[in-house]
């Protein structure tokens, strides 16, 4: 008895240097594999939240020089499972299947997805000066695309169909400048 | 030919219609046929979700020529000599997402303000620190890696910091010199006080003083007696079926204490800790000026890294800036009405246990205190003032209020105020008989956190330590818990004075005084009397002898988590974490009344009186929680095929996390028999409707045992 109360883990009262900035660097990377799993922006958020919570009540556990985003991306299937448990009664989107298929392509081809949101910054620079206006104000905050038509003045349709073409553009666009790095 | 100008695929239409919103149920299976069919569809799905995802975190910034870029905010933690880490420039950057995206951008400050200070506590306290927005972005800059010494303490001195986008200068923050005091030496290694020596002084004391009061302590309490107990202390609600199955059946004997390892991991162990501080420090009522979400969120982050209780008090009250952004800034902005006397008096009662409002207008018979020294401590909040910031709507072109500014003026001086015979007098900023020096230069709140809160603090510790026992034991030490002075005598004064001190060895650690409190001896036993223990009767004025559990009334916010607990209520219709604490303070303010004194006071009526009663069961929660449609809690125990006596069982586990006696088992199944055979048969769950509504509206349930 008197062994298992010393033994127990002392609460570290804050993150190593390493751990903070290693959790900064991979906020990003971290909200994009959960919105790959539950496709909604504003749900990613909330979760990315939750996940942070924990991250950082756990931080004491991660080991240093480990793989950080296996880390963490194990905690944020967790939390987008609880997620799941809550919506259960709302419609889910995806099966359990699509989306552990999803996130295991994710994790492997992370550094690839990475490079590709670097290249993405100098593409919308190429975008025509109209669809870059017109992406940037679907992304604007507090939009949620519905109202982007009407505010605009175009047909709802006219707008999806723009907003699909410029997004389609972009993606080519990327798939050109990563396309001599990795030869598919 | 273009890709671009090219139909779209099916597979891209489908994706198309998921970023907009616009997927019906057919194209989500057919999609997802699609995705799981090859490989190619599947990087596909994902670079499109990718470039979506992407676009919306860094906000293509509306009209600037580099929409990405510039906006990009990159926040520097300098270097001084510490080894530099070899990772790229770009390592050490990240974007933010815009301002205006209010969840996102205060998470982001709350993080960084907590990481920022995170940092700060592993430094050696003597050198400088800099929080700078770059000016030249490619020079190199090195962020430390380092080993923090194990158990070591915060010894720096507090300081806030915030990344507005200020002149550099605001944002340069000097550790000072340490405290000239001598400090005591301080306990390097924690092993020298281990979790089970600080609990064997808590039983010894008990034990000494019941002995000298003639008092026999009760019996351990039940198993699920005691677990209800330590969900409602430690997550604020009761357990569910599940949890409270799991635990009675565990045979081991250390369960207990893996209870408490396991809720205190919890992240409802911070979310119920950082509804009992807000309350405290914010209050419960609203106020337009206070970003009461940011401030959550400080308090959240905070208790999750389980900082030290002193560095969060120091962030509290130097806090500067935006009031999205950096949570802690609303404890002020809430208190600084009425020349900031509501800050005065919070301030000291809440974190040192002083209750001083009285002194604002004179010397005070019973205590020590003098009206002198109330505004002294006023003196300190006199440069700070808050702000109304607002900002134009692009799209409306309306101007409308946008967050709130916390500010530092460059002003000096005393305070001037009148004694009750009408004498003016001058107060210069004092605290506990330490001087600062009044000139404008001086940041006299940044003072104040150091005074209050560096190296030991046994005031600071000590109302730290009652409010915590109180909140376990529902009585602190003191008749009152947050007035402590010297005409307030503890009942156990020495078992007070070692708590806060071994707090302050700890390092201000609030898990691991929760942790000891939770293991004492006092903490295992039952709320009901032994046959030699009914003197211990602190209702009727006597010094708590903690020789039983009291029984304490749950809070408003306890009800509320109970109630969805037990009846799963909050599975009707999926929530994240603000929304539900936003409906939970919604429902709160039928129960809030303000005063409008000059200490901010408010009151909460929710104390089971019969209108409480009233509100529960006739609102719309109980609707919900009687609901038997497929998925409801109820529903699934009614459908079920099982006995009556699971179903009551059930019920009963899901409201007062016990099963019923034999007695009760007895008279609830005929309740439920009788009305079989009386209503109609089409309803035969009406019967357990109603057994519900009688176990949640019981007192039993409302109470914390």
């Amino acid at each position: 008895m008197a062994n298992e109360t010393s033994e127990q883990p002392r609460i570290e009262a804050a993150p190593s240097s390493e751990f903070v900035q290693l959790f900064t660097h991979h906020q990003r990377r971290l909200f994009l594999y959960i919105l790959s799993q539950v496709s909604n922006p504003v749900e990613a958020e909330e979760i990315l939240q939750d996940t942070n919570v924990v991250i950082w009540s756990k931080f004491s556990r991660f080991q240093a020089g480990t793989n950080f985003l296996a880390w963490v991306s194990q905690i944020a299937n967790f939390e987008v499972m609880k997620h799941r448990t809550r919506k259960r009664r709302e419609k889910l989107v995806f099966s359990e299947e699509f989306i552990q298929a999803i996130a295991q392509t994710s994790l492997e081809r992370s550094d690839e997805l990475e490079a590709r949101r670097a290249a993405l910054a100098e593409c919308i620079n190429k975008l025509r000066p109209k669809d870059r206006a017109l992406i940037q104000k679907r992304y604007a905050p507090g939009e949620r695309g519905i109202h982007l038509a009407e505010e605009i003045g175009r047909p709802v349709n006219s707008v999806y169909q723009s907003l699909g073409r410029i997004r389609r553009a972009l993606l080519e666009c990327i798939q050109q400048r990563m396309a001599p790095q990795t030869p598919s | 030919m273009n890709p671009a100008e090219r139909q779209p695929t099916e597979l891209e239409t489908l994706l198309e219609a998921l970023c907009e919103d616009r997927l019906t149920s057919p194209d989500a299976a057919r999609l997802e046929q699609l995705v799981l069919a090859s490989d190619e569809a599947r990087w596909k799905y994902l670079t499109y979700l990718d470039l979506h995802g992407t676009l919306y975190w860094d906000t293509a910034g509306a009209g600037s020529p580099e929409p990405l870029s510039s906006q990009e905010m990159s926040v520097y933690v300098a270097p001084v000599d510490l080894v530099p880490a070899p990772q790229p420039a770009t390592t050490r950057r990240f974007t933010q997402k815009r301002s205006g995206w209010k969840s996102v951008s205060a998470l982001a400050a709350c993080l960084l303000l907590v990481v920022v200070s995170a940092w700060q506590l592993q430094r050696p306290a003597d050198r400088p620190v800099v929080v700078n927005p770059p000016k030249a972005p490619d020079e190199p800059k090195s962020v430390a890696t380092r080993e923090r010494p194990s158990g070591s303490r915060w010894h720096g001195p507090p300081i806030s910091l915030t990344t507005t986008d200020e002149s550099p200068k605001d944002l340069l923050v000097e550790i000072k010199q340490p405290d000239p005091r001598p400090t005591t030496p301080h306990v390097p290694s924690v092993a020298s006080i281990s979790s089970e020596d600080v609990v064997a002084q808590i039983n010894q004391e008990m034990e000494s003083n019941w002995a000298a009061l003639g008092l026999r302590p009760s019996d351990k309490a039940d198993d699920a007696e005691w677990m209800r107990r330590l969900y409602l202390d430690l997550v604020g609600r009761v357990p569910t079926v599940t949890e409270a199955e799991a635990f009675l059946a565990d045979g081991r004997t250390r369960k207990r204490q893996d209870l408490i390892e396991q809720l205190l991991d919890d992240t409802s162990f911070v979310r119920n800790l950082t509804t009992k501080w807000t309350n405290l420090l914010i209050g419960r009522s609203s106020n337009a000026q206070v970003d009461r979400d940011a401030f959550q969120k400080f308090l959240r982050m905070s208790f999750a890294a389980n900082r030290p209780w002193n560095a969060i008090v120091a962030d509290l009250i130097s806090a500067e800036g935006n009031n999205n952004e950096n949570g802690a800034t609303n404890f002020l902005i809430a208190h600084l009405n009425n020349d900031a006397t509501p800050a005065t008096a919070v301030t000291s009662r809440v974190f040192l246990g002083r209750q001083m409002q009285c002194n604002q207008c004179h010397n005070n018979p019973h205590d020590e205190t003098r009206q002198l020294a109330y505004w002294e401590l006023n003196s300190f909040f006199q440069q700070t003032t808050s702000i109304a910031r607002q900002r134009r709507d692009p799209k409306s072109g309306k101007v409308a209020y946008a967050f709130t500014e916390l500010v530092t003026q460059d002003s000096g001086g005393p305070t001037y105020f009148e004694t009750q015979s009408g004498l003016m007098r001058v107060a210069y900023p004092q605290f506990n008989g330490q001087e600062v020096d009044p000139s404008s230069e001086v940041n006299r709140r940044r003072e104040l956190a150091r005074l209050m809160t560096y190296g030991d603090q046994p005031q600071l510790a000590a109302a730290f330590v009652n409010r915590m026992w109180e909140h376990f034991f529902g009585m602190g030490f003191t008749r009152v818990v947050d007035d402590m002075g010297p005409h307030q005598p503890a009942s156990h004064p020495e078992l007070l004075a070692t708590l806060s001190q071994q707090f302050i060895q700890s390092g201000y650690d609030v898990k691991q005084l929760i942790r000891w409190i939770c293991q004492s001896e006092p903490y295992q036993l039952s709320s009901r009397f032994s046959d030699a223990n009914h003197a211990d009767d602190p209702s009727l004025g006597e010094m708590p002898a903690f020789s039983r559990m009291y029984v304490k009334p749950m809070t408003a916010e306890q009800t509320y988590d109970s109630f969805l607990t037990a009846t799963k209520a909050h599975q009707v219709g999926a929530l994240d974490w603000t929304q539900a604490e936003r409906n939970r303070q919604q429902w709160l303010q039928q129960f809030v009344v303000n005063y409008d004194t000059d200490e901010n006071e408010e009151a909460i009526s929710f104390d089971g009186s019969v209108g409480n009663a009233l509100s529960l069961m006739n609102g719309p929660l109980i609707d919900k929680a009687l609901d038997v449609s497929p998925g409801s809690f109820l529903g699934e125990v009614v459908r079920q095929k099982s006995t009556e006596n699971d179903k009551i069982r059930a019920l009963c586990l899901a409201a007062l996390s016990r099963p019923p006696a034999p007695a009760e088992l007895a008279s609830m199944r005929k309740m439920v028999k009788g009305a079989a055979t009386r209503r109609d048969r089409e309803r035969p769950e009406a019967a357990y409707q109603d057994l519900f509504w009688a176990l949640l509206n019981s007192n039993e349930f409302v109470m914390v045992r």
